[in-house]
C-alpha cells in the first residue's frame, strides 16, 4: 500500500482519541514543525472525527472551533494570518487566554514540538546549551509550559529523530514530563496529565501508568539497530515491539477526499 | 458665583511628542502579539529619539523586540516568544542572547500575561502552576513558590508588572483618547487591554481619528476609556510590517527583507539607518517600503 510518513503518522494519531474529547493545535511554522506540529495533528483529528470520534472538538490555535479547512486552497502562513478571520468555524472564542489557558480538563490532547525531548519526557523549545548562557537562542517557551501543566496529555510531534533531538536530560525544561514517574509529577502539584506519547519518524513513543518511556511501535522499514543507532538513551529490549499499523485503504481515502481534499496538509 | 470654564483635555499628540516624554531607562510594555498589532510606530521614534537603557516587558514579540534589542536600546527583556513567525527566528534578539548583549528573562505566554493583570487588578502579585519544574523557575524572578491557604496546593508567585508606560496599537479614538477596536477581530484584545491597565502611562496609536460622536455610535467598541489614556496618536498602518487584524496582513516581502538585512550586525545597523534614522517619521518609513516595492533598491542587501 501506498502511503506517506504523514498518514502513517495521524492514523496511528486517530487510534487513540476518544469520542467527545477536545483537542487543541497551533499553526506551527517551518516546514517540518508545521507538518508535525500541525499537519498530522489535524490529519489525525479529521480521521477520528469521520470515524469513531464525531463529537470531537479541533480546536485550531486556541480560538477556531471545529474550522472547515476544506475551504483552504493553502494552509495559513502563521497564526494571525487574514484568511483566518474568514475560516468558517463553529465558534471563533473571543477570549483569549481564556479560562482553559489553566483550567485542567478543559482540552482533553494536545500537540508540541521542540528540539530536545528525554527519557522523562522534558521537552525543550527554548534554548541549546546553559540557559544562563546558550549556545543557541531559540523563540522560548511560548505556551508549551501550559501544555505540560495544565492539558489532559500531550503528543511530543518530533519531525527529527536522531541522537541530539533524542538526549539523556534536556538543556531547558519548557516542558515537565516525568521526573520520578507519575508519582513525582503528581508531588510537583502539575494539574494536567503530562505527556503521553512521542511520535517520530522512525517509531512512537509511549508512557506507561508508572510515567516510563517505551517504545510502543517502530515504523515499517524501520529496523531496531536503527532505533538504538539514532537515539541518545538506552531505549530497552525492542525484540517484541511490533510494527507501527499501517492505514487502511479505507482511511487513506477518508484522508485524502474527505479530511484534506484540497492537499494542504500533505507535503 | 463665577464658574471657572474648565476645558476637556485633548489626549491627541504626534508620535514625537508623545516618544519624548519617555525617559531613558524606563520600563516599557509593548502590545501585540507574534507578528500582529505591535505598535512599530512608537517602537520606531524610541529608536529614532535614541531612548536607552530600556526594560522591556511583553508577553509574545517579534519585529518590535529584535528592533530594539539591534539598535543597543535595550538592557532587560521579558517575554514568552521572540521571534519571527513564519519567517524564522529573530536574529538580532539570539545574537544579543548568546553574546550575553542583554538580560533576558523567559515566561510563559500565562505567567507574562498573569503578571500584567495582576498589576491591571491593583494586585501585588500574580500565581501560576505552569513554570513548576520547568528551568523557567531557575530564573531570580520565580524563586518565590507560595502554598493555597485552602488547600494547601503549590504556585509559583510571580511579581506583578508596573511598568512606566504601555504602548499599544488599536483600531481608532477620538481625541479624547477613547479607544476602540475593530468590531471584526482575531481574536479578543484582551492582553493588550490588560497591559495597557497595568502601567503608570499608556500610549496609543491608531489607524485612524474619529469625532467623539463617531465613538458614541460604537460605544461597544471603546475597550480602553478615554480616563485610563495619557496619549493618543495617530498612526496609519502603525503596526506595519505585522498585522492589524482585518485591516491589513503581515507584509511578508518586508519582513524577509528585514531578516535578509539581519543576517549580521552591520545589516541590521544599515536598516535602521536606513528605514528608521534616517526617514522622518513613520510615514516616511512607509513611503521608503512602497518605493522598495516598486523596485528602488534600499542599502543593506
Amino acid at each position: 500500500m501506498n502511503y506517506t510518513m504523514e498518514e502513517l503518522l495521524a492514523a496511528a494519531l486517530a487510534h487513540t482519541i476518544a469520542d467527545g474529547e477536545v483537542g487543541f493545535t497551533g499553526l506551527a511554522t517551518g516546514k517540518a514543525a508545521a507538518a508535525y506540529n500541525t499537519n498530522i495533528p489535524l490529519l489525525g483529528m479529521g480521521l477520528a472525527k469521520r470515524t469513531h470520534a464525531p463529537n470531537l472538538t479541533v480546536l485550531l490555535c486556541g480560538w477556531s472551533h471545529n474550522p472547515d479547512l476544506s475551504q483552504l486552497k493553502a494552509m495559513p502562513e502563521c497564526e494571525f494570518a487574514n484568511e483566518l478571520l474568514n475560516l468558517p468555524c463553529e465558534a471563533q472564542m473571543q477570549d483569549y487566554p481564556g479560562t482553559w489557558a489553566y483550567k485542567a480538563g478543559d482540552i482533553d490532547f494536545a500537540f508540541g514540538t521542540g528540539v530536545q525531548v528525554d527519557r522523562e519526557g522534558n521537552l525543550n523549545c527554548t534554548c541549546i546549551g546553559d540557559p544562563a548562557h546558550p549556545k543557541v537562542q531559540l523563540v522560548g517557551p511560548i505556551f508549551l509550559p501550559e501544555h505540560f501543566a495544565v492539558f489532559g496529555r500531550e503528543y511530543i510531534m518530533m519531525p527529527h529523530h536522531e541522537r541530539r533531538n533524542f538526549v539523556g536530560r534536556v538543556d531547558h525544561i519548557s516542558g515537565v514530563g516525568y521526573p520520578g514517574g507519575t508519582e513525582g509529577r503528581r508531588r510537583l502539584g502539575l494539574p494536567g496529565g503530562g505527556p503521553k506519547y512521542i511520535f517520530t519518524p522512525r517509531c512512537i513513543f509511549a508512557f506507561d501508568g508508572a510515567g516510563s518511556l517505551y517504545v510502543k511501535s517502530i515504523h515499517p522499514g524501520v529496523t531496531p539497530q536503527e532505533l538504538e543507532e539514532n537515539t541518545g538513551f538506552d531505549l530497552g529490549d525492542l525484540s517484541g515491539v511490533p510494527a507501527t499499523a499501517e492505514p487502511t485503504a479505507e482511511e487513506l481515502r477518508i484522508l485524502r477526499e474527505e479530511v484534506d481534499p484540497n492537499g494542504i496538509l500533505r507535503l | 458665583m463665577n464658574a471657572q470654564m474648565g476645558k476637556r483635555t485633548v489626549k491627541l499628540k504626534s508620535v514625537r511628542d508623545a516618544v519624548a516624554q519617555i525617559a531613558p531607562g524606563s520600563e516599557i510594555a509593548i502590545g501585540g502579539s507574534y507578528n500582529r498589532r505591535h505598535p512599530m510606530a512608537l517602537v520606531h521614534e524610541l529608536i529614532r529619539q535614541q531612548k536607552g537603557g530600556l526594560v522591556l516587558k511583553g508577553w509574545n514579540n517579534g519585529i518590535d523586540y529584535d528592533l530594539l534589542i539591534a539598535a543597543g536600546l535595550v538592557r532587560e527583556a521579558h517575554s514568552s516568544y521572540v521571534g519571527m513567525a513564519n519567517l524564522g527566528l529573530a536574529k538580532n534578539f539570539r545574537r544579543a542572547c548568546e553574546t550575553g548583549g542583554i538580560r533576558y528573562v523567559d515566561h510563559t505566554e500565562t505567567t507574562a500575561q498573569e503578571r500584567f493583570l495582576a498589576a491591571s487588578k491593583g494586585l501585588t502579585f500574580a500565581l501560576s502552576k505552569v513554570p513548576l519544574h520547568t528551568d523557567l523557575m531557575r530564573q531570580a524572578e520565580y524563586q518565590a513558590e507560595i502554598r493555597c491557604p485552602f488547600t494547601g496546593e503549590r504556585y509559583a508567585a510571580l511579581e506583578a508588572w508596573t511598568p512606566d508606560y504601555a504602548l499599544i496599537h488599536a483600531s481608532r479614538a477620538d481625541r479624547y483618547g477613547n479607544i476602540q477596536f475593530d468590531a471584526v477581530r482575531m481574536m479578543e484584545n484582551e492582553p493588550d487591554i490588560f497591559i495597557a491597565k497595568s502601567a503608570k502611562k499608556l500610549i496609543v496609536t491608531v489607524e485612524e481619528i474619529v469625532d467623539t460622536t463617531v465613538v458614541m455610535e460604537s460605544k461597544f467598541q471603546t475597550l480602553l476609556p478615554g480616563f485610563l489614556v495619557d496619549s493618543v496618536c495617530l498612526a496609519p498602518q502603525g503596526a506595519h510590517p505585522n498585522s492589524c487584524d482585518a485591516r491589513y496582513d503581515f507584509d511578508l516581502a518586508h519582513g524577509a527583507y528585514y531578516q535578509g538585512c539581519c543576517t549580521t550586525d552591520e545589516g541590521s545597523r544599515a536598516y535602521i539607518r536606513e528605514f528608521i534614522l534616517d526617514t522622518p517619521d513613520f510615514e516616511g518609513y512607509l513611503q521608503k517600503v512602497a518605493r522598495q516595492k516598486e523596485g528602488k533598491p534600499y542599502g543593506c542587501q
